[in-house]
C-alpha cells in the first residue's frame, strides 16, 4: 500500500457501511454485484476493509495493557496434602533455610546461571595489529582492535559499529563485536551480531566454533537454558564441553 | 450488552468481538489468560513472554473473526483457537532465539497454519496500518477510533461536538487522508 487508492468520501462511507453490515439488502445487492465485475472497485473495497480493520486491530492491541492490570497475581497451587505436609516440617524447613541462607548469602545472591557465566566468560584475544609500513595510521578496524586489546570495549563498539553500518556481513568484525558487547555487560546486544557470525552461509570462517561458544554464554547470561546449550553443542571445542556438561 | 461474558454463546462472542465490544473483550482475555501463563512458566518463560505472546495472540484472534477466517461452529471454541494461536506462537519464539524477539507482533502469524487462506501480504498491510495508526497522534486519532471502532456515526459525532455533519465529515476524509499518507511516506 505504498500508493494511496484514491477514494471518494462517499464511496468510502458505502464501504465503510459494507464493512459494518449497514447496507440495505437493495444496497447490498449492487455492492456485490459492482465488486465481482469491477476490479478497481475491489481493490477499492479491501484497502477501505484494511484500512478499518487496522484501525480496530490497534486500538485493541493498545487496550490489552489496561486489560492486563485486571489479571489476578497467580500463585502457584498447593494442594491441601502439600499443605499438610509442608506443616508437619515446617521449623524444620525455617532452621535449615535459615541455616543455609546465614552461611551461603553471597552465593545465593547472583543466580546460578550468571555465576556460571561469570566463572566461564573471558573475551576472547585480540587480534595482534600489523602496522601498515605504507601508512602512518592504522585502519578504523585497528583502532576498535587496539581498543579491544586495551580492554576498552565501549569504544571499540563505537568504532565497530560504524563500519558495520556499510559491512554487515564481515564475520570477523561481528564476532569481535560481540565478543566486545559480551565483555562490556550488553549481552542482548551480542546475541544478533553472535547470530549473524554463525549464521553466514560461508562456513570457513575460522572462529566459527568460538563464536558458538560465545553465543552459548549470551544466552547463558541471559536465562536461556536451550539456545545455550544448542550452540554449546554446536561449538563442541572444550571450553563448551566443560560447561555443556555444568549445565545438565 | 449485559449478558456476562462467561454466559455468551460463541456467536455471540463472535458478534461481540466484531463490533469492538470493550467489556466482552476484556472478559475474554481475562479468562483465558491464565492458561497461556500457565504452559509458558512450565516451559522456562517468564509473566513477561507470557503476556506478550498473549496479547499478539489475543490480536490475531480478533482479526481472524473479524476476517471471518476462524468460525467457532466447528470443532473448536474461540477460547480453545486462542490458546493454539498463543501456544504456535510461544513454541514459535522458544524454537527460535530471543534476538528475534521481534517476531512476536502479528506478522509472525502469517507463518501459522492456523490461517492458511490468509496471505502474508494481507498481514503486511494490517501491520503497517496498524504502526502507522499508533504513531498517528492527535485529534485524528481519536476521531478514526471513534468511527472504525467505536462504529460512531458522523450525525452522533457531529451532535457530541456540537458541530454541523459536514464538518465531521470534512475532517474524518482529511484524517483518513494523512493516515493515508503517513502509510505511503513512513519507513515503519
Amino acid at each position: 500500500m505504498k500508493t494511496p487508492i484514491t477514494i471518494s468520501p462517499e464511496l468510502f462511507e458505502t464501504i465503510e457501511r459494507y464493512y459494518n453490515k449497514d447496507l440495505s439488502s437493495m444496497e447490498l445487492k449492487d455492492f456485490e454485484r459492482l465488486h465481482t465485475i469491477d476490479d478497481d472497485f475491489k481493490a477499492q473495497v479491501e484497502a477501505v476493509k484494511h484500512l478499518i480493520l487496522g484501525v480496530e486491530l490497534q486500538v485493541i492491541k493498545e487496550d490489552l495493557d489496561q486489560f492486563h492490570k485486571s489479571v489476578p497475581n497467580l500463585q502457584p497451587v498447593v494442594s491441601s496434602k502439600e499443605k499438610a505436609r509442608f506443616k508437619r516440617y515446617k521449623r524444620l524447613a525455617i532452621a535449615t533455610a535459615l541455616c543455609i541462607a546465614l552461611g551461603s548469602i553471597y552465593y545465593f545472591s547472583t543466580p546460578r546461571y550468571e555465576k556460571l557465566y561469570a566463572n566461564t566468560f573471558k573475551a576472547y584475544p585480540a587480534l595482534t595489529v600489523l602496522q601498515d609500513t605504507s601508512s602512518n595510521s592504522d585502519s578504523e578496524f585497528d583502532i576498535a582492535m587496539k581498543a579491544y586489546a586495551q580492554k576498552t570495549y565501549a569504544s571499540a563498539i563505537k568504532i565497530w559499529e560504524q563500519i558495520r553500518k556499510t559491512n554487515r556481513q564481515n564475520d570477523t568484525l561481528n564476532f569481535y563485536l560481540g565478543v566486545a558487547y559480551l565483555a562490556n555487560k550488553q549481552e542482548s546486544k551480542a546475541i544478533p551480531v553472535l547470530e549473524r557470525t554463525v549464521q553466514a552461509k560461508k562456513r570457513t570462517f575460522p572462529l566459527r566454533k568460538e563464536a558458538h561458544f560465545y553465543l552459548a554464554l549470551a544466552y547463558l547470561k541471559l536465562g536461556y537454558l536451550k539456545p545455550s546449550k544448542k550452540h554449546l553443542k554446536l561449538s563442541g571445542n572444550s571450553s563448551s564441553k566443560t560447561l555443556f556438561s555444568k549445565l545438565q | 450488552m449485559k449478558q456476562q461474558v462467561s454466559s455468551l454463546s460463541q456467536s455471540e462472542l463472535v458478534n461481540a468481538i466484531k463490533s469492538n465490544n470493550s467489556k466482552a473483550l476484556k472478559r475474554l482475555y481475562l479468562q483465558n489468560y491464565a492458561k497461556l501463563e500457565a504452559l509458558v512458566l512450565q516451559q522456562g518463560g517468564s509473566r513477561v513472554f507470557a503476556k506478550t505472546v498473549y496479547q499478539d495472540a489475543f490480536v490475531v484472534l480478533c482479526a481472524h473473526i473479524k476476517t471471518n477466517l476462524f468460525s467457532p461452529y466447528g470443532t473448536i471454541s474461540i477460547e480453545a483457537y486462542l490458546f493454539e494461536i498463543g501456544k504456535g506462537l510461544w513454541h514459535q519464539f522458544i524454537e527460535m532465539s530471543p534476538s528475534h524477539a521481534n517476531v512476536l507482533n502479528i506478522d509472525a502469524a502469517a507463518k501459522l497454519k492456523v490461517a492458511p487462506n490468509f496471505s502474508s501480504e494481507h498481514y503486511k498491510i494490517l501491520q503497517r496500518v496498524m504502526i502507522n495508526f499508533k504513531h498517528m497522534g492527535g485529534p485524528c486519532k481519536q476521531l478514526l477510533k471513534d468511527c472504525f471502532f467505536k462504529k460512531k456515526t458522523v450525525k452522533e459525532m457531529a451532535q457530541e461536538a456540537q458541530v454541523k455533519d459536514a464538518n465531521i465529515r470534512q475532517q474524518k476524509q482529511l484524517c483518513v487522508q494523512r493516515l493515508e499518507t503517513f502509510m505511503a511516506t513512513s519507513t515503519f
